[in-house]
């Protein structure tokens, strides 16, 4: 069994499970407004979800042209700390900070799955992702990145080694067919006077059509939340653990 | 989308994904786009960054906007006006509610607005230093109330926003 760490002061933002899906052709937005209905009492906040497509032609006088699909809903607690997204591509279900634990997490998306499910039926589950964005807050001045992290951007000796913003993505093919972590590193915007911010967004999805059970989807859910932190183990450093406050 | 502003920001277009020591493993930079900017769906986290990321551009534009900028005399909005809009704005950053849209007041000030579906509500952020808030939902009667410039206050007024979405 993978020891996790805990920590006082974990830094995560956001912490999010994801399950793609295919649908049958007689589920409409009709049918995710029922799904809506039935998690409206702990999800009373409701937006549509659209997707936004630009259109860019080259050589064309003209400007961009937009094109949004709406794709379902968005829904939010009562406190704005926990979002369930109902789609016609899939399901999401993130907790906000202050986040409290993976149990928690799990269980509640469990739960709105299930929901989900009865109101679409889906035909098969295409893709599922564990997802956790950390924002680490660094006491400033900040002589090297790498004090606190190990991944990070390496600029050349040669040049000023002075940052004012970065965002750098990697997409890292893992062992396991079709498994692929996305670490994307970028400063972000302080909470606090006298820090730098750095997000670590940590996601791991496989695309696969061959789920055959849920104890299967939830399983690898589960796979995935042990990588997780051994992904966000490696990037960081005991002067990193030291701010969070390791306690066991 | 923040999605494909993240892609595109970082140039992605990977044709070839290497593993040291391995043979390389050939990746259609299509489908690396895409897993991209798949991969950018979901994430509350950055779909309330990009709205706070256009409101806080948009009310850095509006220093920009001149006197009759709406061609039937609107002032500009002020330092005043301007600067009670960035308080707003962090604290709504710190309460996690995120703004629709920043846009400059035809009565003199910077206008902060929240739609979703038929509920609509605003702060206004007068020229004179006044704060005034709104909501209303579909052809209703609209609720119009006076927020006090101390941040007790504004965070009182947020609550109350964030409550009539919720209802």
């Amino acid at each position: 069994m993978t020891h996790h760490r805990h920590y006082a002061n974990a830094p995560i933002t956001e912490g999010l499970i994801d399950i793609r899906v295919e649908l049958g052709p007689d589920i409409t937005l009709e049918s995710l407004d029922v799904v809506c209905r039935q998690a409206s009492a702990e999800y009373p906040a409701r937006e549509d979800r659209t997707l936004s497509e630009i259109a860019i032609s080259p050589g064309a006088h003209g400007a961009p042209s937009t094109k949004q699909t709406k794709l379902g809903y968005l829904l939010r607690s009562a406190d704005g700390k926990q979002v369930f997204q109902a789609r016609l591509d899939g399901f999401t279900f993130s907790r906000l900070k202050p986040y409290e634990n993976w149990t928690a997490l799990r269980d509640e998306a469990q739960r709105l799955w299930a929901v989900y499910k009865e109101g679409v039926r889906p035909i098969r589950v295409t893709r599922v992702a564990v997802r956790y964005i950390n924002q680490i807050e660094m006491p400033l001045p900040i002589t090297d990145f790498k004090d606190y992290l190990r991944t990070v951007p390496e600029i050349s000796p040669e040049l000023p080694q002075g940052l004012s913003g970065f965002l750098m993505q990697l997409q890292i093919p893992q062992a396991e067919q079709d498994t692929v972590l996305v670490l994307t590193e970028a400063l972000g915007p302080p909470s606090k006077p006298d820090t730098a911010s750095v997000i670590l967004d940590i996601d791991l999805f496989r695309e696969r059509a061959d789920y055959t059970s849920d104890e299967e989807v939830w399983g690898l859910l589960e796979a995935f939340r042990d990588r997780k932190n051994e992904a966000f183990e490696s990037c960081i450093t005991d002067k990193a653990r030291q701010l969070f406050e390791l306690v066991s | 989308m923040p999605s494909l502003a993240l892609a595109l920001a970082v140039g992605l277009r990977p044709s070839v994904a290497y593993t040291p020591g391995v043979e390389a493993v050939t990746w259609n930079s299509d489908e690396a786009l895409q897993r991209v900017l798949e991969s950018q769906e979901g994430s509350e986290y950055w779909r309330s960054r990009w709205l706070f990321d256009q409101a806080w551009t948009r009310l850095q534009e509006l220093e920009n906007l001149g006197p009759n900028w709406d061609s039937y005399g609107a002032a500009a909005p002020n330092d005043a006006a301007r600067n009670t809009a960035e308080r707003i704005l962090a604290l709504l950053s710190d309460l996690a509610v995120s703004p629709t849209r920043v846009v400059a007041s035809s009565e003199g000030g910077v206008g902060i607005c929240f739609v979703h579906g038929d509920r609509y509500a605003d702060i206004e952020c007068f020229n004179t230093g006044e704060i005034v808030a709104a909501r209303y939902r579909g052809t209703g009667e609209p609720h119009v109330w006076q927020i006090a410039p101390e941040q007790d206050a504004m965070i009182a007024a947020i609550e109350q926003i964030r409550a009539h979405f919720s209802a």
